[in-house]
C-alpha cells in the first residue's frame, strides 16, 4: 500500500499526466476536423481510455491507417491528477502559515479539476429561436431527438408525451399509461435523407410502408445516412412508426424532424401537422429536436445585425428581447448581443445565429451548475500565488535584514577570534530560514 | 490522514471518474400552453413584390431545424428547368415563388383569405408515383378519405391537351367545403403539377379561369 500511495504522490506522475494531456489535447485538435467538437469531447475528454486510430488525412495513411493506439482519456488524466495533487498534498505539506500560499494555489487547481469534471457531467447545451416579433418558451437540443404525440383536444393546453429516440427499437413496442395506444417502430434513422423513388432508380429505393400522412401516394424513399458527427446537429432523423389502438392497427406515419412547421418545405408543408384521431382526443406525431418548457417567455422585438462599411464582415449582432415571467411578474427588456449574455434561473442565454434575413435570431441556451468554479478556482490561485510571493518576499527581506546585521557584527567578533580562526559556517536551518 | 484510507479513496475515485451518469430515456408527460405556429420564414415582414426568403443561405452557420429546404436536389432540378409562358387571368393575385414553385396564385385578389383559393406549379423528377398516387393523395387533401381503386380511375381523369402534350384534369369535391383542381402533365424525366384548391364555391367559379390558364401554357423544357 506504501508503494500505491508513493506511487500516486510522485512528481513523475504529475509529469507524465501533464505529457499526456499535451499529446491528448494535440490530437484531439486534430480529430476535431472529422468529428466535430461534442464527439471529441466524449472520445477523448469524457472517458477514462480513448483509443487513437492514425488520420485518413496524415501522411502514410494508406499503410497506417489500421494502426490503434490507446491512451489515457481525459477522465483517466484529470482523475489521476486530481488524486496526485491531493496525495502529493498529504505526502509533503507541513502545515504552516508560510505555506499558506501553496494551499491556496493547490485548492484552486482541484476546483479547476473538479469543475472540469462537474461540466462535463451537468453541462446542457440548447438553443431557442425566436422569429422578430414572435416569442419562444421553450428551449431544443442540438443533438437530443423525441418521438412526440401531443393531445390537442383541450382548448387551452396540450398535452405533450415525448419519448427519447433512444427507445425506438422494433423489437420493443412502447406501451405508456399516458398514451390509450401502442408504439411500434418499423425503422429509425438517426440520419437520412429524402428522394422520389422514381427520380432515383439506382438507388433501388423500397417503397415506404407509411400509409398515413405525409408518405402516402408521394413516391417517396427514405436513404439512411451514416451520422454527420462534424455536423450533428444538421442530421436528419427519420422514424416510421405503427400506431396500434384496442381494435388494431391505427395506421403507420412517417416521422422525421425534416417536418418541422416553423421551417415549412414546400413538400411536405400541405400535409402537416400530422394527426389522428383515438377515442375523441385528436394526437399529433413528430419527431422533433428534445424541448425543454420554460416558465417564463422570451419575446424579439428587434434584431440588429450590423456589418462593416463596404464588406460583409459581421460587425455585430444584438437581439432586443422582453423576458416576461407571469410567477415572477418580471417584464423587462434585455439585450443579448457577444459577451453579454441572459442570465436567468441557471441558464445562460447566448447570442448565437440569425437567419431569415435578419429577422429571426438563434440564442445559444446554457446550462452548466458548475459554471462560476473556473472563476472562484482562478482567483484561488491568483491570490495563492499573491500570499506565497508576499510571504517570500518578506522572508527574504527578513534574511537579508539579518545577513546585513551579521555583517555589521562580524567585523566585532572577528576581533574576539583568535588570529586564523574560520568564520562560522552558516547553519541549513537558518539558510532556509 | 491514514494512507491506506486516502489510497483506497484515490483507487474509488479513479473509478468514479469513469461513470457517467446514464442518459434519461424516460418518458415525459407535460402539459403546455397551446403553441402558435410562426414560421421562421418571416415573410410577412418583406415589402411588396419581395420574393419570398425560403432558405437560410443568408446564414453562415444556422444550427437546428432551420436549415430544411425541400426534397434534395428539388430546388435545383426546379430552378434548372426553364419556366412555361403563360397568361394568368387578370384577377389573379401573383404569390412569390418559393424555391420548388414556377408559378404561385391567389384567387380571386379581391376576395377574403379565407375565400381565397391557391394555384401553384411545380415540376418534379421522376414520375412522382404515378397518377393513381396523386389522385388518392389529392383526395385525401379535400377530405375524401377512401383511396380510389385503380380500375375506377379512368372513370375519374380527364384527358386533356396542353399545348402538344398530353395532361390528366382531376376535379375533387370534399365534404367539408374544400375542392380542388389537379392536372398532372407526365414527361420521360419529369411530371409538371399544376393545382388549384381551396373553398368549392371559389374553386366553382374559377374552373373556367384556370381552364383558359391551362390552355395559354406553351412548354419551354
Amino acid at each position: 500500500m506504501r508503494a500505491v500511495f508513493k506511487f500516486f504522490s510522485s512528481l513523475r506522475l504529475t509529469v507524465t499526466l501533464l505529457a499526456f494531456a499535451m499529446v491528448l489535447v494535440f490530437l484531439a485538435t486534430f480529430e476535431q476536423q472529422d468529428w466535430g467538437v461534442f464527439e471529441v469531447q466524449k472520445r477523448f475528454f469524457e472517458t477514462l481510455i480513448c483509443i487513437w486510430h492514425w488520420p485518413a488525412r496524415w501522411w502514410w495513411a494508406d499503410s497506417l491507417q489500421g494502426v490503434r493506439i490507446p491512451l489515457p482519456g481525459g477522465f483517466l488524466i484529470g482523475g489521476l491528477l486530481l488524486i496526485n495533487l491531493c496525495c502529493a498534498h498529504f505526502r509533503y505539506f507541513r502545515a504552516s502559515w508560510r505555506k499558506s500560499g501553496i494551499v491556496l494555489i493547490h485548492a484552486g487547481v482541484v476546483l479547476l479539476i473538479v469543475s472540469g469534471f462537474l461540466t462535463a457531467y451537468l453541462q446542457q447545451e440548447n438553443y431557442m429561436w425566436i422569429n422578430v416579433g414572435g416569442q419562444s418558451d421553450y428551449i431544443e437540443s442540438f443533438r437530443e431527438r423525441d418521438l412526440v404525440f401531443i393531445d390537442h383536444t383541450d382548448p387551452k393546453t396540450d398535452t405533450v408525451v415525448s419519448i427519447p429516440v433512444s427507445r425506438l427499437d422494433p423489437t420493443q413496442p412502447i406501451h405508456d399509461p399516458a398514451l390509450p395506444f401502442t408504439v411500434k417502430t418499423v425503422f429509425y434513422y438517426p440520419n437520412s435523407t429524402f428522394a422520389l423513388r422514381s427520380q432515383e432508380p439506382k438507388a433501388n429505393l423500397p417503397e415506404l410502408p407509411a400509409d398515413h400522412g405525409v408518405a402516402t401516394n408521394r413516391d417517396l424513399g427514405v436513404i439512411s445516412l451514416d451520422y454527420d458527427y462534424a455536423n450533428d446537429d444538421s442530421n436528419t432523423a427519420s422514424a416510421i412508426v405503427e400506431i396500434d389502438g384496442a381494435q388494431g392497427v391505427i395506421g403507420k406515419w412517417l416521422v422525421s424532424t425534416l417536418f418541422d412547421p416553423r421551417t415549412p418545405a414546400p413538400f411536405f408543408q400541405d400535409h402537416l401537422p400530422q394527426t389522428f384521431t383515438v377515442d375523441g382526443h385528436t394526437w399529433e406525431v413528430a419527431l422533433r429536436p428534445r424541448r425543454e418548457y420554460l416558465p417564463y417567455t422570451i419575446k424579439l422585438d428587434k434584431f440588429i445585425h450590423e456589418q462593416y462599411p463596404g464588406t460583409d464582415v459581421p460587425k455585430r449582432f444584438e437581439s432586443q428581447v422582453h423576458l416576461e415571467n407571469p410567477a415572477s411578474g418580471e417584464n423587462r427588456p434585455v439585450l443579448i448581443y457577444m459577451n453579454h449574455p441572459l442570465r436567468y434561473q441557471g441558464l445562460t442565454f447566448y447570442q448565437q445565429s440569425f437567419a431569415q434575413g435578419d429577422t429571426a435570431s438563434q440564442l445559444q441556451v446554457v446550462r452548466n451548475p458548475g459554471a462560476p468554479l473556473p472563476y472562484i478556482a482562478v482567483l484561488l490561485v491568483g491570490i495563492g500565488m499573491a500570499v506565497h510571493f508576499i510571504l517570500s518576499l518578506i522572508a527574504y527581506m527578513r534574511r537579508e535584514k539579518q545577513s546585513e546585521a551579521a555583517a555589521k557584527d562580524a567585523p566585532r567578533a572577528g576581533k574576539s577570534r583568535e588570529p586564523g580562526s574560520p568564520a562560522l559556517p552558516q547553519t541549513a536551518a537558518a539558510r532556509n530560514r | 490522514m491514514d494512507k491506506k484510507l486516502l489510497t483506497a479513496l484515490c483507487i474509488a475515485a479513479l473509478v468514479g471518474c469513469g461513470c457517467k451518469p446514464k442518459t434519461d430515456d424516460s418518458i415525459r408527460v407535460e402539459k403546455v400552453p397551446k403553441e402558435t405556429v410562426t414560421p421562421l420564414v418571416a415573410n410577412s415582414d418583406l415589402p411588396a413584390g419581395h420574393p419570398a426568403i425560403t432558405d437560410s443561405t443568408a446564414a453562415p452557420s444556422m444550427a437546428g431545424p432551420g436549415s430544411m429546404g425541400a426534397l434534395p436536389g428539388m430546388a435545383e432540378f426546379t430552378a434548372a428547368t426553364p419556366t412555361p409562358k403563360w397568361t394568368p387571368p387578370t384577377d389573379w393575385a401573383a404569390e412569390a415563388l418559393t424555391t420548388t414553385r414556377k408559378g404561385s396564385w391567389r384567387v380571386p385578389a379581391s376576395a377574403a383569405a379565407d375565400q381565397q383559393a391557391e394555384i401553384s406549379v411545380s415540376v418534379f423528377q421522376g414520375q412522382l408515383g404515378g397518377l393513381l398516387a396523386n389522385v388518392n393523395r389529392w383526395r385525401g387533401k379535400v377530405g375524401l378519405t377512401a383511396d380510389l381503386p385503380e380500375e375506377r380511375l379512368s372513370e375519374n381523369v380527364q384527358n386533356l391537351t396542353l399545348n402538344g402534350r398530353a395532361a390528366q384534369l382531376v376535379s375533387l369535391d370534399g365534404p367539408a367545403g374544400q375542392s380542388l383542381e389537379g392536372v398532372l402533365v407526365f414527361m420521360p424525366d419529369k411530371v409538371w403539377s399544376l393545382l388549384m384548391s381551396g373553398p368549392t364555391d371559389t374553386i366553382k367559379s374559377q374552373r373556367a379561369e384556370f381552364r383558359a390558364f391551362l390552355d395559354s401554357i406553351q412548354w419551354q423544357d
